[in-house]
């Protein structure tokens, strides 16, 4: 599937929006990004010191539990916009063969529905960020490692938006371009 | 309606959703959204079931290091490490029809030794087995379906994480499991290359026919050369296998010190630069965040369905059958597959066992050998649609449109009947398992 | 007389082989629906174990959404929300009976208010009892005798307890139930630190035959409770009922767990020589070298406007008065 900057409407503001979003998105992939590297160091880091030193890093586990969620959601939203979200494309590739435009204004309805979801998830998982943030809830063992659980939960917040504005855009982007028909 | 008949039409659903080229992980999430509204009559309480699971699921230790497996397969892949992997073995094998396709599965039982979860074999043989067997001349669909086939090997051949599950939830000896693991897992691998051997003759259409080993690229002596192209990959199963079981380091941990080992053996080998590492990096942050979003909707599905209550109907009702052992263990077995078309292999251990081991016992069965049983018959279910997860991680690991879904799961189907016959037979032929304890 | 039916998800996220999901099924639903027998009230029940709603750990979250009514919540999972219930874990060296560190912590959720209102912070009503694990011990693939023989051994043991290892020169990891055999039989861990009815079933003794009675002490580990906001709507005969169905619950459980010690003890030791159980001053010393677990945690928990030191004073004060053998007394600064 193409990525979002290969879906032009040929509307000026429109095209420009997609593109900004689509920047902000790869700049939270990067984020996630420096994650898994950092990720890896500290497994090997904390296994050394375990090993050699007598000297484990205290609360590893909790910390890379709480990452994952953080990776994914840095990752899921540029993820979508890249179109590598898995999905089977047999009947829409075949649907674009015959009648692309009717491919297209279906696809938009397939978008459509993920962005019903994201609006969803997003609407149940907003109070539970304010409490955790409002409570300023920790994980961890006190006398060895406490970390703050919100911002894990900011970022699942803010992934899910953009992943949520990325589907609705590109629903948009489609549609437009089943109705107007694809620019030159 | 009913819960058992709002689960059925779920699943109805799901397949149709997907059918039509809707996100797997949307289709997953929205049906278990409608389902449950369906079931409690109350959106609210459907929403807040999946920002539970959307929290829960993959916020563990295990899950964390999934992006690492994918790294290590990565680098390896990239650095060209598995491609002189294969030069070795097409060298070696390149006369045997299929050699390419047995070397990948004898590379998946060995590397069913570094680790616990089958979802990273996946990840790893998807980049690095599928291009070299295509480039030889073999469909994607054989290609890709020999890579979803051998990845079960992961959770059969200890360490395995199913089988330390059954271990605790069966209360069996994890180590008693283990070794009990080891000879289905060769006899799978063997059945497999047995079946790739088939295929290629009676099936070439499916396989495509690969060119002879063609006198490949050579550098000094030919066995100078394959000593510095199995050198790398020498060291990194060499590193991992010895920090494992020489107790430096767990298989959880062993993604992360795989991953830094293909770096570093790749930088040595001046194969990778940090401008690669990153692209690298990136793509493993893509394909992570693919396979772990649909596991957050196949967890929220699971929940539905466990909530509409079909998964336990079904049990009991198989339960209430009165069969003897053998017809027992059958049916238990074609309810697993069944199962384990629509749902993740934990959740359907969770559900099944409590329920079906005081029968097993009260039959007298051996719970160890039950275990392999039980074990194998779900990860059936990791090559099946339209949730099967190995699948979904090659998929995503290959990244390339020219490949279509569909294809995938064709070509692991004859390797999902492969696993079914290897069940029968270890059914029938318990000493397969038990035969080393 | 016509019937209401009151529809009740009760939830854990462990699967029903594990003792408190067990009694769930077994004793503490069978008690409250006797309890409303003719009462007019029926309870209409949807059982929810092993993750089919929440995971470990999740089950308070699953209260607080509403998502379920009746919750048995393992505290000990949850020791930064529930500073207060994991009074246990940072007084190591208690008592062995976990029926006495029953009794003290119902007493406390009874004569401390904090406690209770605790749980209103997360829309949860206490119903009572709970469930308590039996006497931690340490398990080894290597004789120890005296904490002297720990020094540079890698020990796992489960998150708040890696810090019954603190100064004894042992290597304390955080670490899980589920790969503990594994990660012993490769050599990551040396040893363990877990309860009998645990390691029994997980078969520890193959790969740390070595067991050391080092009275760590019985462990409050969770409880039952009921959404707050629902609850409050529920006739007083079903209110009842359901703390009727809770004292049920912890006895028949405690009851059950007493006996299965002895023979998981059996199974874990079966040869006495690998037996080894602490002196009294060998157990003191290994208290003393300990830094003050319970002073920074009681520290913590007043910083978050809970009555820590309140409780930890209550606690030991309870324990003492009720005779226990404690390693160290920990209101002690
Ligand atoms: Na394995
Ligand atoms: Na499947």
């Amino acid at each position: 599937m193409s990525a979002i900057q290969n879906l032009p409407t040929g509307l000026w503001l429109f095209d420009a929006f997609a593109r900004l979003l689509n920047r902000v998105t790869a700049l939270l992939s990067a984020l996630g990004t420096v994650l898994i590297l950092g990720i890896m160091l500290l497994i090997a880091v904390d296994v050394a010191g375990r090993f050699f030193f007598g000297n484990p890093i205290a609360g590893v586990p909790e910390i890379v539990a709480m990452s994952i969620l953080a990776i994914v959601f840095l990752q899921i939203a540029n993820t979508t916009a890249e179109g590598k979200l898995t999905r089977s494309d047999a009947l829409l590739g075949a649907l674009a063969r015959r009648a692309p435009r009717l491919a297209e204004g279906f696809d938009a309805v397939l978008h459509g529905a993920g962005a019903v979801l994201l609006a969803i998830l997003i609407s149940a998982f907003y109070p539970q960020f304010l409490r955790s943030y409002g409570r300023g809830e920790m994980i961890g063992t006190v006398g060895q490692f406490l970390a703050p659980i919100w911002p894990v939960h900011g970022v699942v917040l803010l992934g899910a938006g953009l992943m949520f504005l990325v589907f609705a855009m590109r629903a948009l982007a489609l549609a437009i371009r089943a109705i107007r028909g694809l620019p030159a | 309606m009913t819960g058992v008949e709002i689960g059925l039409w779920s699943l109805a659903g799901i397949l149709g959703l997907i059918w039509l080229g809707m996100h797997v992980s949307v289709a997953l999430a929205l049906a278990s959204f409608a389902g449950v509204w369906a079931l409690r009559d109350n959106p609210t309480y459907a929403a807040r079931l999946l920002s539970l699971a959307t929290r829960e699921s993959i916020s563990s230790y295990l899950f964390g290091v999934v992006p690492l497996f994918v790294l290590m397969g990565l680098v390896v892949s990239r650095a060209d490490i598995g491609r002189d992997t294969f030069d070795v073995a097409n060298r070696a094998l390149g006369r045997l029809k299929g050699g390419l396709g047995m070397a990948t599965v004898g590379a998946n039982a060995i590397f069913a030794a570094i680790t616990g979860i089958s979802i990273a074999s996946a990840a790893v043989f998807a980049k690095v087995a599928v291009p070299e067997m295509m480039r030889i001349g073999h469909t994607a669909r054989f290609a890709t379906g020999v890579v979803a086939g051998s990845s079960v090997l992961g959770m059969l051949i200890p360490p395995s994480l199913l089988l330390i599950l059954y271990g605790i939830l069966a209360e069996q000896s994890v180590g008693h499991l283990f070794v009990a693991g080891v000879g289905p897992g060769v006899v799978l691998a063997l059945a497999f290359c047995i079946g790739i051997a088939v295929m290629m003759r009676l099936m070439p259409g499916f396989t495509g026919t690969p060119r002879p080993a063609s006198p490949v690229a050579q550098t000094g002596s030919l066995a100078a050369d394959t000593v510095t192209k199995l050198a790398p990959i020498a060291a990194l199963i060499a590193l991992v296998l010895g920090g494992i079981y020489g107790g430096v380091f767990t298989p959880t941990e062993a993604g992360a010190i795989g991953a830094l080992g293909a770096i570093v053996i790749a930088g040595l080998k001046r194969r990778i630069t940090p401008r690669i590492l990153w692209q690298v990096t990136l793509e493993t942050g893509h394909i992570t965040a693919s396979i772990c979003f649909l596991i957050i909707a196949a967890t929220m599905y699971s929940r539905f369905l466990s909530l509409s209550g079909l998964p336990a109907f079904v049990t009991e009702w198989a339960i209430a059958q009165d069969l003897g052992v053998t017809g027992f263990v059958l049916l238990y077995c074609l309810i697993l597959v069944v199962l384990g078309t629509i749902l993740d292999s934990s959740s359907i251990m969770m559900i099944t066992l409590p329920l079906v081991l005081p029968i097993a016992t009260a039959l007298q069965i051996d719970l160890i050998w039950f275990g392999i049983v039980t074990v194998l018959a779900v990860e059936i279910g990791l090559l099946t649609p339209p949730l099967g997860l190995s699948v979904y991680v090659i998929k995503g690991a290959l990244d390339d449109p020219s490949i279509p879904l569909g294809d995938v799961f064709r070509g692991a189907l004859p390797f999902a009947l492969i696993m079914a016959v290897v069940l029968v037979l270890i059914v029938a032929f318990p000493p397969i398992a038990t035969g080393l304890l | 007389m016509a019937q209401e039916t009151i529809s009740v998800t009760i939830v854990n996220g462990h699967p029903p082989i594990f003792l408190w999901v067990k009694h769930l099924t077994e004793t503490f639903i069978p008690t409250v629906d006797a309890a409303l027998e003719g009462s007019g009230y029926a309870i209409d029940w949807t059982e929810a174990y092993g993750g089919s709603l929440a995971a470990v750990g999740g089950e308070l979250d699953a209260i607080e959404d509403g998502l379920a009514e009746v919750a048995a919540i393992p505290t000990v999972f949850l020791p930064t929300k529930l500073p207060l219930q994991n009074v246990t874990y940072n007084t190591p060296f208690g008592p062995s009976d976990p029926q006495m560190v029953m009794d003290v912590m119902d007493g406390l959720h009874d004569s401390i208010p904090g406690m209770t209102e605790s749980w209103h912070a997360y829309d949860a009503e206490y119903l009572g009892g709970g469930f308590a694990l039996d006497n931690y011990l340490l398990m080894t693939s290597f004789p120890v005798n005296s904490i002297d023989d720990l020094a540079g051994r890698r020990i796992g043991a489960p998150g708040p307890a890696v810090n019954w290892l603190e100064g004894t020169g042992a290597v304390g990891v955080a670490g899980n139930l589920t790969t503990y055999y594994n990660d012993i039989q490769t050599g990551v861990f040396e040893g363990v630190i877990v309860f009998p009815t645990a390691a029994a079933p997980a078969r520890l003794q193959e790969v740390a035959p070595y067991v050391t009675v080092t009275n760590f002490g019985a462990q409050y580990a969770g409880t039952l409770v009921a959404n707050q906001t629902w609850m409050a709507d529920q006739p007083e005969v079903v209110q009842n009922a359901l703390r009727a169905g809770a004292e049920a619950y912890t006895a028949a459980y405690i009851a059950e767990q007493t006996a299965r010690v002895a023979a998981a003890m059996a199974a874990i030791a079966p040869d006495p020589a690998m037996l080894h159980t602490l002196s009294d001053e060998e157990r003191a010393r290994w208290a003393g070298v300990l830094p003050d677990i319970a002073g920074t945690w009681a520290a913590n928990a007043d910083g978050m406007g809970l009555p820590g030191t309140e409780v930890l004073n209550a606690y030991v004060g309870a324990l003492q008065a009720a005779g226990a053998s404690l390693g160290r007394d920990w209101t002690m600064r």
